[in-house]
């Protein structure tokens, strides 16, 4: 069983009930949907709200899932929604300065309802990194995989912090870019 | 981007980015907005990466979402994703874009200051009440919902932080009982550096120039700028703006050397209120605010160094001790005993400046006097920040203790300025060799390690008794004092 297939069966397990299954569900996509989430927004907070939000709505509306072997794209679309909804929710509220720019920043992306289900961020993400060179791969993933700070990292690589860090900007530079024109080829 | 900047941000996406530091990112942002779409795509790249590395997201949404099944059988959709947002206190990380708002609306640093602290996640409380993210605290005790406890000291003062850096101690002593920290740390900055710790007890002191490190429990890491440390139970670490953290052991200060050390007094009491009100060479006439009161200071200063020097070298000295390079003060209060004063002694500072390096140049080590009257960690470290700036100033390569309460570790003192030679005058002694103590001259034998003020004696004999014990003397030097004779007549006896 493909995982397409294995994520289908997983939500017909998830609609009977089965917590585990939906568990199971959401620790298989929650990576594709918050990378769809943070590619459109830059606030870290709303990333994870909408995030969390898309789950939910998932949760009520699984019976309405009639697949087959698109259930990522329908989570995204969920997302989508959600992410919509909050910006309006938050343009009413007290920091209207921010919430403009994130919503325009959104707009600017292009973040149309076609885009939904615009292919596997977690394989672009992978596919760039791969790109990288491998002294900026070791450093990125010392970075977040190991959970090094800056003043580890500069020991590590007998570098000062302002060179590491001022690398870690560019990789991040790269990776965007690179994330940008892998979307734009698919 | 230059290096800063980069730091400044790096520091912010790892949620550690001090106060200062933050109203020092948001106001290069705001004056070139050009950075703003960099600094946004990186933070996107952040994110990505940030989601890519956590291996437990899946499951802490799952959790949060499962939970809530109760919730959706009793409310509509809509209020059980407001239920999920109220629950989400405590996201992973949570940053606001207060770059864009610096940069287009081109506000106040307070205000993006206002808007970069988040929710209430890991605030502390006091007096039940709980306290905003940047409000400045006193001395007291804070309280954390996971049972961590800071007890600020008198005098002390912090500002309460956010995410995990829960406290930026400002000034003065904390003592900290953390409790084990299953998710995140527990993270106190100071102006040189910050400990981060896991669950632990420990003292932290903030002084201007230091930051200050007991471990009482378990293991705390201590990170300068470029550095880090990790302190174990027992251990006591320091950090300063200009040398990397590192742990004080008391056991490897040591020194030996019985060649004389001069002494030298600039000023006299009793002159305060005139115009020469630090009392250099006791003359009512010298008005120290004018050019003609300055230049007597600076010869004065000069002759009297100068002069012990030479007496020193033809005695085989090792260095001069200045008794009271920053002046005197008022009766009572003799000695200030700290050196840093002369800054604002604009008649002795460029005189004192000159006449060190003669001594340097002269092959004789230089010296101040030096003094607390706080007690324990605290004392200790003053005593080391007065130390550090006569020998950064100076070049001081020796000093005398004149006054410390018995809680100062004077050992500590000395492993944390290993290149000065200290000597004790008021009693206090030192341990395993750190350094030499005052000891009677008449003492028969003398202990062991006895610096024996000269002038106190007028037994030859007694004298050189002490002196092929390994007595150190300590001479006036500063005039032809009789003593100087006594020590001759001495040194010369079989």
């Amino acid at each position: 069983m493909d995982t397409a297939a294995a994520l289908d069966a997983l939500a017909r397990r998830a609609v009977s009930g089965d917590d585990q299954a939906f568990t199971a569900l959401i620790v298989a996509t929650q990576l594709e949907v918050r990378l769809f989430v943070s590619a459109r927004v830059v606030s870290g907070e709303l990333v994870e709200e909408v995030v969390q939000a898309t789950f939910v709505t998932a949760f009520q509306r699984l019976a309405t899932y009639t697949g087959p072997e698109r259930l990522t794209s329908w989570l995204k679309g969920i997302a989508h929604n959600r992410l919509r909804e909050e910006l309006r929710h938050r343009r009413r509220q007290v920091d209207p300065g921010e919430e403009v720019l994130e919503d325009l920043l959104q707009r600017q992306r292009g973040d149309g309802g076609d885009e939904v289900g615009d292919g596997e961020h977690g394989a672009r993400l992978l596919h760039c990194l791969g790109r990288l060179s491998p002294r900026a791969r070791q450093v990125v993933e010392r970075r977040y995989l190991e959970g090094h700070s800056l003043t580890v990292l500069a020991q590590q690589f007998k570098q000062s912090t302002g060179t590491l860090a001022v690398l870690l900007h560019r990789v991040r530079g790269e990776l965007r870019r690179c994330l940008l024109s892998v979307g734009a080829e698919s | 981007m230059n290096a800063l900047v980069a730091e400044l941000l790096e520091d912010h996406l790892a949620g550690r980015l001090p106060h200062a530091g933050q109203v020092q990112l948001a106001a290069v942002l705001a004056a070139d907005p050009t950075l703003v779409a960099e600094v946004d795509a990186v933070v996107v790249a952040h994110q990505a990466l940030t989601a890519w590395a956590d291996r437990g997201a899946g499951e802490r949404v799952a959790r949060t979402v499962i939970g809530l099944r109760s919730s959706q059988r009793a409310s509509g959709l809509f209020a059980l994703t407001r239920a999920v947002r109220r629950r989400v206190a405590k996201p992973r990380q949570r940053q606001r874009r207060w770059w864009a708002v610096a940069a287009i609306a081109a506000v106040a640093a307070a205000l993006l200051v206002g808007l970069l602290l988040p929710g209430s996640a890991n605030l502390p409380s006091r007096d039940g009440q709980v306290l905003a993210a940047g409000s400045t605290v006193g001395s007291g005790l804070l309280s954390w919902p996971d049972g961590s406890i800071v007890t600020m000291a008198a005098g002390a003062q912090a500002r309460v932080g956010h995410s995990d850096l829960r406290l930026e101690l400002l000034a003065g002593q904390a003592d900290c009982a953390i409790a084990p920290q299953s998710t995140g740390r527990f993270v106190i900055a100071t102006t040189q550096g910050q400990v981060t710790v896991i669950g632990t007890r420990f003292r932290l002191l903030a002084r201007p120039a230091s930051t200050w490190l007991a471990v009482d429990e378990g293991r705390v890491a201590l990170a300068g700028t470029t550095d880090r440390l990790e302190v174990a139970a027992g251990g006591i670490a320091m950090l300063d703006e200009d040398t990397a953290p590192r742990q004080l052991l008391p056991e490897s200060a040591t020194w030996s050397d019985a060649r004389p050390v001069g002494l030298v007094m600039l000023a006299e009491s009793g002159l305060e209120g005139s115009a020469n009100p630090r009392g250099y060479g006791n003359e009512l006439s010298w008005d120290v605010a004018t050019p003609a009161g300055q230049a007597a200071v600076a010869g004065h200063i000069a002759e009297r160094i100068d002069a012990a020097t030479t007496r020193m070298k033809a005695r085989g000295g090792q260095g001069l001790i200045v008794w009271d390079s920053e002046g005197r003060a008022g009766a009572g209060w003799n000695y200030h005993a700290d050196p840093r004063l002369t800054q604002s002694a604009p008649e002795a500072l460029p005189a004192l400046d000159a006449a060190f390096a003669r001594v340097r140049a002269a092959g004789l080590v230089p010296g101040v006097l030096v003094a607390t009257s706080s007690s324990g960690l605290d004392g200790t470290s003053d005593l080391v920040e007065r130390l550090r700036w006569a020998r950064q100033r100076w070049g001081i390569g020796l000093a005398a203790i004149n006054g410390a309460p018995q809680d100062v570790d004077l050992r500590l003192v000395a492993a944390a300025v290993p290149t000065i030679r200290l000597i004790t005058v008021d009693g206090q002694p030192f341990a395993r060799g750190a350094g030499y103590a005052y000891g009677s001259v008449n003492a028969e034998p003398p202990p062991p390690r006895s610096a024996l003020l000269v002038r106190d004696s007028d037994d030859v004999a007694a004298l050189a008794a002490a002196l092929r014990a390994g007595a150190l003397p300590l001479l006036s030097a500063w005039y032809d004092s009789p003593e100087l004779d006594l020590f001759d007549r001495a040194r010369a006896r079989p």
